[in-house]
């Protein structure tokens, strides 16, 4: 579905990518880890063809209406409403207005539709982003680091809606550094250091391959537990 | 289409809600009017064919150069261009949209220097032209502007030119020399022949001009400037595109 083969990315001087070849199948989630600066988003980048490698092939099964994107640099306007920047996207992709609190319902912000986005905290901003990005319900997803900053109930919040867009058909590539959500939500992920790729496959695999597990009392599923919706306390 | 009507109506509640911009468009008819009523004949059109010219040079030159700029800045580009819209499907609209915003304007203008319904076409013509040659100029500042900040500093020269060389130029004869060819000072001497005070002030404004006054060389200017800077932008955007 999506696929780089032999890719070499310079910026100047600095080569940030050094020959990364990758395939991700139809309707999987696929996690590209790595620390900052590894080179995560100039590869998001490339594929959804906001940048051209100086060599090798960057290929997507889709065509570009039907990519959706979240980047760290968001792109919602910040003086318009939450209904608002979904209007104009639903009017660009030809979709209904009904589409519009739909997918804000998903992404849990049905009461915020008011709000402009200059008003929302730094979970809903990200929220929002997504649901721009899913509108259009893409056949192949881009998430730059999804979740980072975020508090983990709406953290899990966009795990499950991960989880239900690639049950409907959507592959996923995201970017990550939290290794949690990695083995959480991946079917395969490829660990990124100084622009070459130097593990790949699935969370399971790469774990018993370096005989890495461990047993930890786990106080974020009990917080999870508690804030979520429908919990009164 | 869609798209199109989209991003209209994307604008339309964006300019309701930027102030500072928006400003600009209610402002100068607002002060023009206020000030008119203490004044009457030559000296009343006078004054608003000045703030007339401000308008013109200042709104949609801010407006378009700023929206450009700002889109530029915080990637909401990029998104509008992955979801399938043309650049100048974009710029398109934008320019356009400054465009129409200036009608009301012009109306109060027309309506207060007392010039006839026969002559609104072409004051409006002549009027909206202007707005579209600012609005030509703020696409291209704001093509090459990184940010909005950097785009206010490119755009005010700019805006002071076009927006007060008509007034200077009142009061500074030995400047008409270079100021009869901006087409602001044109735009207030093509209207100021519409206004029923023009018999008090043509001896005046032709001893004060370089230029002879009249018609055809006001519309001369003004429609070259407006090609001008209509060729200006085709060559920025060749040049620098519009990357998202
Ligand atoms: N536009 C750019 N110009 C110059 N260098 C860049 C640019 N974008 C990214 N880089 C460099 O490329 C490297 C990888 O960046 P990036 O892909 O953003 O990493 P990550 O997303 O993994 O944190 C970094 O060293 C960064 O400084
Ligand atoms: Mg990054």
């Amino acid at each position: 579905m999506i696929s780089m083969t032999n890719i070499v990315k310079r910026f100047g001087e600095q080569t940030v990518l050094h020959d990364v070849s990758f395939n991700v199948e139809k309707q999987e989630v696929f996690g590209l880890l790595g620390p900052s600066g590894a080179g995560k988003t100039t590869i998001i980048n490339i594929l959804a063809k906001q940048i051209a490698a100086e060599s090798g092939e960057a290929r997507i099964d889709a065509k570009p209406l039907e990519t959706g994107l979240m980047l760290e640099e968001d792109g919602l306007y910040s003086r318009l409403t939450c209904t608002e920047n979904l209007n104009l996207f639903a009017g660009i992709y030809g979709l209904s207005k009904s589409k519009v609190p739909e997918v804000l319902a998903s992404v849990g912000l049905e009461e915020a539709g008011k709000k402009p986005v200059n008003k929302l905290s730094q979970g809903m901003r990200k929220r929002l982003a997504l649901a721009r990005a899913i509108i259009h319900t893409p056949k192949v997803l881009f998430l730059d680091e999804p979740t980072a900053n975020l508090d983990p109930t709406t953290a899990a919040g966009i795990h499950k809606l991960i989880k239900d867009l690639c049950a409907g058909g959507t592959t996923v590539f995201l970017t990550t550094h939290n290794m949690e959500e990695a083995v959480d939500l991946c079917d395969h992920v490829a660990l990124l250091n100084k622009g070459k790729i130097v593990e790949y496959g699935s969370p399971q695999d790469i774990c018993t391959k370096y005989d890495s597990f461990k047993t930890v009392p786990d106080l974020g599923a009990v917080f999870i537990k508690l804030t979520s919706k429908g919990v009164n306390v | 289409m869609n798209a199109t009507k989209a991003l209209f109506g994307k604008q339309i509640s964006d300019f309701l809600k930027n102030m500072s911009v928006t400003i600009m468009f209610v402002m100068f008819p607002v002060i023009a009017f206020f000030m008119t009523t203490f004044m009457e004949g030559a000296d009343a059109a006078f004054n608003v064919l000045n703030f007339t010219a401000m308008f013109i040079g200042m709104g949609p030159l801010v407006y378009v150069a700023n929206t450009i700029a700002e889109d530029n800045e915080h990637k909401n580009l990029r998104f509008l261009i992955m979801a399938g819209v043309k650049p100048f499907q974009y710029l398109g609209g934008i320019i356009s949209f400054a465009v129409i915003m200036c009608i009301p304007g012009m109306l109060a203008f027309w309506w207060m220097i007392d010039a006839t319904v026969a002559q609104l076409p072409l004051f409006l013509l002549i009027g909206l032209a202007g707005c579209l040659a600012s609005s030509m100029l703020g696409a291209t500042v704001g093509l090459f502007a990184k940010n909005v900040q950097q785009c206010s500093a490119i755009y005010t020269p700019l805006m002071m030119v076009m927006a007060f060389t008509p007034m200077v130029a009142m009061f500074n004869p030995d400047l008409a020399v270079v100021v009869d060819f901006v087409f602001t000072r044109q735009i207030m001497l093509a209207l100021f022949q519409m206004s029923p005070a023009v018999y008090e002030m043509a001896d005046f404004m032709a001893e004060i001009a370089f230029l002879p006054v009249t018609l055809p060389v006001s519309l001369g200017i003004i429609g070259g400037s407006v090609l001008a800077f209509i060729i200006v932008f085709f060559a920025a955007y060749r040049k620098k595109g519009l990357k998202g």
